[in-house]
């Protein structure tokens, strides 16, 4: 029987990918990655040498698989990491911060850590209990915070891009249930790289073209230790779901999930979702928080400080 | 010496979430087919023997254990 061949040298595959029609080995496949994270950043316009970007990292792969491709490509990177203050399956947030530190200082990066129980007197699960938003959904209210905790350490730390590991199944899994509700202005606002305003940096997602199972083969195959287990509070989730779907179309007809998402991107620019047309209003324009000064579309408190100082409802 | 059943001569212990299963055959199958036994997807598990990610092609032979990695994760809001 043929063993797989890497397509660059001959040598023995270690990782197929079928919507490409490649296959390569391991110095080849890394090789591979770290070039088309520098296309994709180069082909979105995402940042520039002379910026200093914020990375979100998790602990997860993703995260610090873009860290690493980041550090490698010589970008001024500063690491962020959100301790979430989630306690259930052996440690989660302690464990995943464990290995984020262990990362940097491996590579001598800087780490900043914004700890949410210690700053804000809560863990998510508890805030998540207290009030309406999560009670029965979590990563809502941890949407909310990791929001904030990223637009205030950029602008604390002087990052005017935030990167974070979002792959192509993240993208289509948000886009899927976008699609299903026909959701135009959820669809608008789904871009590789969301453009900076007055108190946001700019948002740029450079593994949005990778597959989730080669950003993990990355990491892997670079000896990045990073927290294999799922969050305990995104077991049944909406994305989840949707993720299972649209890898069992990929499993019978490869590049599903590539076409998906690419052809939506181009679509998109193509003006197939107007900005402006009928039921499909700007955006209100953006206030700034009297309390943690960060931009809200609301008048008075923005969610994340109604969230934290218990005016958000609890019912 | 482990004593396997006569019809079988190819054992193997795949990994997945620090569960052993078990898949027995006549003959070496590929990672493709020991990931159907278990009803897995290979669009959303890595195979990984003696730190060597395996392609789906790739043998499994007998006395082998694999480690499945599952590279799916969610709940980004």
């Amino acid at each position: 029987m043929n063993v797989m061949r890497c397509k660059k040298c001959g040598g023995k595959a270690a990782v197929q990918m079928k919507q490409h029609n490649l296959a390569l080995c391991r110095e080849h496949f890394s090789e591979w990655f770290v070039e088309q994270t520098e296309r994709t950043i180069h082909k979105y316009r995402m940042f520039k040498r002379d910026e200093r970007v914020l990375v979100a990292v998790s602990g997860g792969k993703d995260s610090l698989a873009l860290w690493d491709v980041l550090a490698k490509l010589g970008y001024e990177t500063v690491g962020l990491y959100i301790h979430l203050g989630i306690e259930e399956a052996e440690g989660y947030s302690d464990h995943s911060l464990a290995l984020a530190q262990a990362f940097a200082a491996a590579r001598g990066l800087r780490l900043e850590v914004t700890h949410v129980p210690e700053r804000y007197g809560e863990s998510i699960p508890q805030m998540a209990a207290r009030t309406a938003r999560g009670r029965h959904r979590a990563c809502s209210v941890c949407g909310v915070v990791k929001r904030h905790s990223m637009n205030e350490a950029a602008m604390r730390l002087g990052c005017g891009v935030l990167a974070t590991g979002h792959n192509l199944d993240d993208e289509a899994a948000v886009l899927f249930n976008n699609t299903l509700s026909w959701s135009v202005d959820m669809l608008l606002r789904q871009n590789p790289v969301l453009p900076e305003s007055p108190g946001f940096p700019r948002k740029v997602k450079p593994l949005c073209r990778f597959y989730e199972r080669e950003s993990a083969a990355y990491a892997i195959l670079n000896g990045i230790e990073y927290v294999y287990e799922e969050c305990p509070h995104a077991v049944g989730s909406t994305s989840l779901v949707n993720k299972a779907l649209l890898n069992q179309l990929e499993q019978q007809s490869p590049g599903s999930k590539l076409r998906f998402y690419s052809t939506f991107l181009k679509a998109k620019a193509q003006g197939a979702f107007a900005s402006g047309a009928e039921g499909n209003a700007e955006p209100p324009p953006l206030q700034f928080c009297p309390s943690c000064g960060q931009p809200t579309t609301t008048a008075g408190l923005c969610l994340f400080c109604r969230l934290v100082d218990g005016s958000a409802p609890q019912e | 010496m482990v004593q396997y059943p006569q019809e079988v001569l190819v054992a193997i212990i795949l990994i997945l979430r620090k569960q052993e299963h078990r898949i027995e055959d006549k003959k070496k199958i590929t990672v493709a087919a020991a990931l159907a036994r278990l009803g897995v997807s290979s669009e959303t598990h890595l195979v990984l023997r003696d730190g060597e990610l395996l392609t789906d092609d790739a043998l499994l032979r007998d006395g082998d254990t694999a480690q499945l990695i599952a590279v799916i994760s969610g709940g980004r809001a």
